[in-house]
């Protein structure tokens, strides 16, 4: 229990730390479901879960560079483990900011 | 004939969405506060008692903020002239260039709690006879209750002809005295890298802060040379003043194979005596006496450590023991309270105790002792146990590090079961560059 009370303060020091870029996600993300209002759909999930896995798949390759690290660096599952959890979140946030966006651009039945 | 639905499909999705939003924010919520350590959550003891703490880093501000959770209407005083706080734990980071210096300077102002008194000055005396303490400045403050935070002494004096000031020239480095100094540690590493040469690196025989960063100095010197392209024309020499390179001997021998491996020597029981900042040459001597003058195009240099003089020169201080000749403060090593003055608690780098010179440490004892001056206060026994739990994410190269922690027996003690402390890899050195700082600043503020 304390390790993830633990994570869960590391994330919210890094988004602290990163507040000015979160506050305008947060309102973009909002302003644009707004935007989609009824257009919403669970059919949409799908597609958005798509490019929910790309940018899953880009982060894998690209957080170890970016971190001063390579993927030669991975020493053992814990290391695989980190990236992949990692490369997940940057996937869950695309599939959220992806939904109201793919509901805005396909056609409405 | 039409297709009939009670609930049209998009409001079905708007109905869904909003309980969703509504059942995610309340089950985070309950998360959250079901999540937070129990001392969190505990009834706060009413006291009227004046809590003196001496030392505004990590350990004094950490402290301040969980007794102001705790305590109702106690009045607590923080005694400190630094206007600024160090990240001292990212100054090996800064001195091997991977982070520039504004990553670890900020302001204390910005993390006191609020309705803590503030003394900007420091505590040039202790007189726990009286329930004391004299500022520089010859302020009298009595307390009645004591957390000593303050830190270590660099004994540079005991290195002849050393100066400070001159770390980033001719060859000169050392992480230690301040984020200018490992500024300038990377700037006389940097040209050094460019042409290569003879290479010191140096460990005292006293107690340091961070024991992991002379090795993570080393490691990250011989990878930066191997990146210049001039780790061909160099020579690395570790000189130790011990038997060893660190404490625990499991890692000890595997930082020792690793350097073999990556050509880095070692000499023991070679103690800095003296440098010739100028001419580069750098005097050691044995236990038995004997010197040696060794050339150098770079040396890292550690200072020896002590307590401050106004714990040193304090009845603060061991009297005897291994302790002693530092001048470290007397507590009981799994309580650290004052085993002499039981109102007297100590916290961070000046404990006289058999390790635990790191942040991590603070990380843990911090709650306990907080807890202890709380029991204390309201006449129990102290009632939790420290183990010594240190930490040292061990750097091995730019993007590899291993995750050491291990407690006062010198047994390994991995926070997780699926760490494996001597296995270098991307996960501890995404730690040490991405979620150390967020899990400190999560420790400066009391909240973990």
């Amino acid at each position: 229990m304390y390790e993830i009370w633990l994570m869960l303060n590391i994330i919210y020091e890094i988004a602290l730390s990163v507040l000015p870029l979160v506050v305008v996600g947060v309102v973009l993300w909002l302003a644009l479901m707004w935007t989609a209002g009824k257009r919403l759909s669970a059919r949409h999930i799908p597609l958005s879960l798509g490019l929910g896995v790309l940018a899953a798949v880009a982060a894998f390759f690209a957080v170890p560079p970016l971190t001063g690290s390579s993927l030669g660096n991975m020493g053992y599952g814990l290391d695989w483990a980190s990236l992949a959890g990692v490369a997940l979140g940057f996937g869950a946030v695309a599939v959220v900011l992806a939904w109201p966006v793919v509901s805005l651009l396909r056609q409405p039945d | 004939m039409p297709r009939t639905n009670p609930i049209p499909p998009d409001e079905a999705v708007s109905v869904s969405r909003r309980d969703w939003l509504v059942g995610t924010a309340g089950a985070g919520a309950a998360l959250t506060v079901g999540l937070q350590p129990e001392t969190a959550r505990a009834e706060r003891v009413a006291t009227q008692a004046h809590i003196v703490i001496a030392g505004s880093g990590l350990a004094g501000i950490a402290v301040a903020h969980r007794l102001g959770k705790m305590l109702d209407g106690a009045r607590i005083t923080l005694i400190d002239a630094k206007e600024g706080h160090n990240y001292q734990p990212g100054y090996t980071l800064v001195a091997t260039g991977v982070w520039p210096a504004s990553k670890v300077s900020d302001r204390n102002a910005d993390f006191h709690p609020a309705g803590v008194e503030w003394v900007k000055d420091m505590v040039a005396e202790f007189d726990p006879a009286a329930n004391t303490v004299v500022t520089a400045g010859g302020q009298r403050i009595r307390y009645d209750y004591l957390v000593v935070a303050v830190g270590t002494h660099q004994d540079w004096a005991q290195i002849e002809g050393m100066d400070v000031n001159a770390i980033g020239t001719h060859g000169l480095a050392s992480v230690y005295p301040s984020a200018q100094a490992a500024v300038a540690t990377w700037a006389a590493m940097d040209a050094f890298r460019q042409k290569g040469g003879n290479a010191i690196m140096t460990l005292p025989a006293t107690p340091i802060k961070c024991a992991g960063a002379p090795l993570k100095m080393t490691f990250m010197l011989r990878d930066r040379l191997a990146q210049a392209g001039t780790l061909g024309q160099s020579v690395i020499t570790f000189h130790s003043a011990l038997d060893s390179v660190f404490g625990i001997k499991v890692v000890n021998d595997n930082v020792l194979a690793r350097w073999k491996d990556l050509g880095v020597g070692v000499e023991y029981a070679q103690k800095l005596k003296a440098i010739d900042i100028g001419a580069r040459r750098a005097s050691f001597v044995t236990p038995e006496g004997t010197t040696s003058e060794v050339p150098y195009d770079f040396i890292h240099v550690v200072p020896p450590m002590r307590a401050p003089d106004a714990v040193k020169n304090s009845d603060l201080a061991w009297k005897e023991g291994n302790f002693a000749a530092g001048g470290w403060l007397e507590v009981d090593k799994a309580t650290l309270q004052h085993r002499r003055y039981k109102n007297v608690f100590g916290l961070g780098d000046i404990n006289g105790t058999p390790r635990g010179k790191t942040a991590a440490t603070v990380k843990k004892s911090a709650p306990i002792v907080a807890q202890h001056l709380v029991d204390v206060i309201a006449g129990r026994a102290p009632s939790q146990v420290f183990d010594g739990y240190t930490s040292c994410p061990l750097i091995v190269k730019e993007g590899s590090a291993m995750l050491i922690e291990f407690d006062y027996d010198g047994k390994l003690t991995p926070s997780l079961p699926m760490i494996e402390p001597l296995q270098a890899g991307y996960f501890a050195w995404l730690m040490k560059v991405r979620m150390l700082k967020p899990a400190y600043l999560a420790v400066l503020k009391g909240r973990v």
